[in-house]
């Protein structure tokens, strides 16, 4: 009797003592969390425009990875108001230099003005789409990509006849030889809010949603851009291109002595990662270096302007010898010298 | 005296294998495990047509593998919860469940066996699975064999936990709402459990407006971590994007955190069942 009795004491005793363990258990389980982690393949921009130009993607259609992998690709959509064209933007392009350029179509053009050579000695420090006129919030940019091709098919290359010509009819399309529209990207915004709560290390996510609310150009929206980064520098303190996009938003916003901090952060971080004789690979791409060129510069440039002259020249001095060569910083050298 | 009582033990047993039997049979009768075999043969076809065709890029070939070894949790996962969802409520309607409880089997140790059958049979239908998304499936890139074995083990132990959480809500809700609500719980659960835990959500305001956000939001915080995350347990994105395993500890927290959701659901579902009156 006092087996039994004891018997099911114990196991009254265990049951008390596992829904103890439960009851405590999130001090525990809110620590675990496996899927958080830097980098990876689905994450890499280089990876991903590989994963997005590919045949079993065009099949798959929207089908990919992860939510912002799915988000990313939507974002797309969006901007071109529904219309699927076949090849992807150049993200990096947009969110480094605020240019829209297709990808694999047309290569930059060495002469071309270099959105942030321009900031480095431009005043305004200002990004913008090099060709597109701006417009106010809710009208659409007109904005023509040679070459871009949509999904769907022109009635010339599509095979499938009658069933070609009622998807043209039904889903959104344009002729690919016509003028191509863009929007403002407000409807882009909350893609890029959900984006990097999915995924909270998406950098380019933080990077490019905080391009599309500076572009807004009201206070409210650049407060919003602000905080938006902020988020994003929690999540991935060792971005440097997040300091150097907070920089660009505080100056507008006339914080100086923030935004000169901001790009200094951006500069140490930049210098630190960079590749020795910044070397562009598909983990260091052209964007990553002209990143980390206009950290440095626009670090020394702030530093000048906002701080003492000492110490922009020590610091151009510094990022003289990362660089290895630097015209403009060779410049401001001997320009600091002889003040 | 101690003959008679092997003698029960046996029946005891006999009467578990039943139920368990009972379970595989119900499953290969009801025709789900044919589709999502259909499927996942399909998803092998458009794998070999790719390669014949040509897979361009490892990136590509990276995202194949991952569909296939996702596609293959999914509907394991998916066939798990429809046959758990059925297996009390049917046998009470159908009325069964009468001759088996006749028999000298407690009804704990019949929600135990019908727990054990399914999760058995889900675990089967998910290894069969995954060997037909990862096999075909061309790597190309750098994959750690000892976080595929975690991925194996941590999707048992999610098995499992969903069978246990899927047999304690046919309990208590229509059959149609507890698929519906769990099938979201697996599909977005996890991403829902990340929003409202994140630092995000109360990182805004100042003062003591933000004081006062930050308990609210560190109590729903805590209040959400008793909601069971799937997505904790699935680390195949991991796996595909090239990612080293876990750590020993972090592994083993993982096993205790699904194994506790596990028998929490079990030891309530078998009170529950054992109290209600059929």
């Amino acid at each position: 009797m006092n087996g039994v009795g004891g018997k099911w004491t114990s196991w009254k005793m265990l049951k008390i003592a596992i829904l103890f363990l439960f009851l405590l258990s999130p001090a525990l389980t809110l620590r675990l969390k496996p899927n958080d982690y830097t980098g990876g393949r689905s994450r890499d921009e280089y990876d991903r425009m590989l994963r997005n130009r590919s045949a079993a993607a065009i099949i798959l259609g929207e089908i990919r990875t992860s939510m912002s992998d799915i988000m990313f690709n939507k974002t797309e959509l969006y901007l071109h108001s529904g219309v699927a064209y076949r090849l992807n933007l150049d993200y990096d392009a947009l969110s480094s230099k605020g240019e829209v350029r297709d990808m694999g179509q047309t290569p930059a053009n060495p002469n071309a003005p270099q959105g942030h050579q321009e900031v480095a000695t431009d005043k305004t420090h200002e990004h913008e789409h090099e060709n597109e006129p701006e417009l106010p919030p809710g009208e659409e940019n007109i904005f023509h990509c040679e070459g871009a091709d949509t999904v769907i098919h022109t009635q010339a290359k599509d095979f499938r006849g009658f069933i070609g010509d009622l998807q043209r009819e039904v889903k959104p399309w344009l002729d690919p030889s016509k003028p191509h529209l863009h929007t403002d990207g407000t409807e882009l915004l909350p893609w890029y809010r959900l984006m990097t709560l999915s995924d909270p290390h998406y950098i380019r996510g933080y990077m490019i949603g905080a391009w599309w609310l500076k572009r807004q150009r009201t206070k409210n929206q650049l407060e919003a851009a602000v905080n938006f980064l902020k988020e994003g520098i929690r999540n991935n303190p060792d971005a440097f291109q997040l300091y150097l996009m907070r920089g660009e938003i505080m100056h507008a916003l006339e914080r100086n002595q923030e935004a000169k901090r901001s790009y200094k952060n951006a500069a140490e971080l930049a210098a630190k990662q960079r590749p020795a004789g910044g070397k562009t690979s598909a983990r260091w791409t052209e964007y990553n270096e002209e990143d980390a060129l206009a950290s440095m510069r626009l670090a020394v440039f702030s530093e000048r302007e906002f701080g003492s002259k000492k110490e922009a020249m020590a610091l151009a001095r510094r990022y003289l010898a990362v660089l290895e060569q630097d015209a403009i910083l060779e410049n401001l050298i001997k320009r600091l010298e002889k003040e | 005296m101690s003959a008679s009582c092997g003698c029960m033990k046996m029946e005891r047993w006999r009467s578990l294998f039943i139920v368990g039997h009972g379970v595989f049979l119900e499953m290969l009768r009801r025709k789900d495990l044919y589709v999502m075999l259909i499927l996942a043969g399909l998803f092998v076809l458009g794998i070999f047509g790719m390669s014949i065709v040509g897979i361009e890029n490892p990136a590509t070939a990276n995202l194949l593998l991952n569909l296939g070894m996702s596609l293959a949790c999914f509907l394991a996962h998916i066939l798990t919860l429809l046959t758990a969802a059925r297996q009390i409520p049917s046998e009470m309607e159908a009325r069964t469940l009468y001759p088996i409880l006749a028999r000298p089997l407690e009804r704990g140790d019949y929600y135990l066996g019908k727990w054990v059958a399914v999760t058995f049979s889900g675990c089967a239908v998910l290894y069969l699975l995954l060997l037909l998304g990862w096999l075909p499936a061309p790597r190309l890139q750098f994959y750690d064999t000892r976080l595929f074995l975690q991925i194996v083990v941590l999707l048992t132990i999610s098995i499992a936990m969903l069978t246990a959480l899927t047999l304690l809500f046919s309990l208590l809700i229509p059959r149609s709402v507890n698929v519906v609500f769990l099938s979201l719980l697996l599909i977005f659960g996890g991403g829902i459990m990340e929003f409202f835990q994140s630092p995000t959500l109360h990182s805004f305001g100042d003062g003591a407006r933000k004081a006062g956000r930050t308990f609210v939001s560190q109590t729903l915080r805590w209040f959400t971590a008793y909601i069971p995350d799937f997505s904790k347990l699935n680390l195949i994105t991991r796996y595909t994007d090239g990612i080293g395993p876990l750590g020993g500890m972090e592994f083993l927290a993982l096993i205790c955190y699904g194994a506790l959701f596990t028998v929490i659901a079990l030891l309530l579902g078998i009170n529950l069942f054992q109290r209600r009156s059929l």
